[in-house]
C-alpha cells in the first residue's frame, strides 16, 4: 500500500483509526490538531494513504531535556547537567496495516527528524513512550529502557520509557 | 455590557425537556443556560487533557543518567535492525 509520511493536515482523514489502544485512537481523532496547531506542544507526523489521504499511523513528537535526579548538585567542569532528546510520545498503527512495516517506517521517519535536529539545535538521543506490547520492537533497534523518576508520560496504561542514543542513529545511517 | 443576539437552533425534545426541567428546577434563564453550555462545550473542544501532555523535563535514576552520557561518549555499535532501516532509507533517499 503506498503511504507517504509528512506532518498532520486538518484534511487528513482521523476517524476510524484504531490501534488496539483506545487512548491513542482518541488523542488522533480528537486532541492531535489541537495539541499541534493551538498549542504547539508536539508535532503529530502520520503515514497517509495515498488515495484517499486516510491515516494509517502516527507518531507525536515533542523535544525533551533529560537529566540526572540529583540534578541540584553543582556541576562539574567537564560534566553534563541535560541531555536534549527527541520524545515520541505516541506511535500507533491502524490494525489494518500493522504487519506490513508502517511502525518501523514511521519509526525511521522519527529518527530522521533527531538526526536533523541534532544538526539544528543540539539533540543527543531518542526517548520514547512504549506501550508494554511494543517493548520488544524498539529493542530491536537498541532502545534500552530508562529508569525515568520525574516526567514520565502520564498516559495509560502505563507506557515505559526507553532510550536510544543518536550516536548509534547517526552510525547506522552512513 | 455585551450585546447580545438571537440564534435559532432545532433541538431534539429530549434536550428540550431537560432544558425545561433544569430552567424550572433552578430558576436559571433559558437564554443563560444555554450560553453557558455552548462557551463549556467549545472551551472543552480546544483543551488537551492532561493525560496527552507530554513532560518536558525528564529525570532519571544515576544508572540511566550513566547510560545517557554513555551514548554521548562511546557511539555504541547500532543494532542490525537499526543499521538496516537507516540503510534502507539511505538507498531511498
Amino acid at each position: 500500500m503506498p503511504f507517504a509520511i509528512r506532518i498532520l493536515e486538518r484534511s487528513d482523514v482521523r476517524s476510524g483509526f484504531s490501534c488496539g489502544e483506545p487512548s491513542l485512537d482518541t488523542f488522533l481523532e480528537r486532541h492531535a490538531w489541537q495539541n499541534q496547531q493551538r498549542h504547539h506542544l508536539g508535532v503529530t507526523y502520520v503515514a497517509v494513504d495515498d488515495a484517499s489521504r486516510r491515516v494509517v499511523g502516527y507518531f507525536t513528537a515533542a523535544m525533551a531535556a533529560i537529566a540526572p535526579e540529583a540534578c541540584d548538585r553543582p556541576v562539574s567542569p567537564g560534566h553534563y547537567s541535560s541531555v536534549p532528546a527527541l520524545r515520541i510520545a505516541r506511535l500507533g498503527v491502524d490494525r489494518r496495516v500493522q504487519g506490513v512495516g508502517v511502525g518501523s517506517e514511521l519509526l525511521c521517519a522519527a529518527l530522521r527528524i533527531a538526526l536533523d535536529e541534532s544538526d539544528r539545535v543540539g539533540c543527543g538521543g531518542v526517548l520514547v513512550d512504549a506501550l508494554p506490547e511494543a517493548v520488544g520492537f524498539y529493542a530491536r533497534y537498541g532502545f534500552t529502557p530508562l529508569a525515568v523518576t520525574v516526567g514520565s508520560s502520564p498516559a495509560r496504561p502505563r507506557p515505559v520509557p526507553m532510550y536510544l542514543p543518536l550516536s548509534a542513529v547517526r552510525r547506522a545511517a552512513e | 455590557m455585551a450585546d447580545y443576539v438571537q440564534i435559532s437552533a432545532q433541538i431534539s425534545e429530549a434536550a428540550r425537556a431537560r432544558l425545561d426541567a433544569y430552567a424550572r428546577e433552578t430558576g436559571m434563564k433559558k437564554s443563560r443556560l444555554v450560553e453557558d453550555a455552548i462557551m463549556a462545550h467549545l472551551d472543552a473542544l480546544g483543551t488537551v487533557p492532561s493525560e496527552y501532555l507530554i513532560p518536558a523535563n525528564v529525570l532519571v535514576d544515576e544508572e540511566s543518567w550513566a547510560t545517557v552520557i554513555r551514548g554521548i561518549e562511546q557511539s555504541p555499535e547500532p543494532t542490525p535492525a537499526l543499521h538496516e532501516l537507516m540503510q534502507r532509507h539511505a538507498l531511498r533517499d
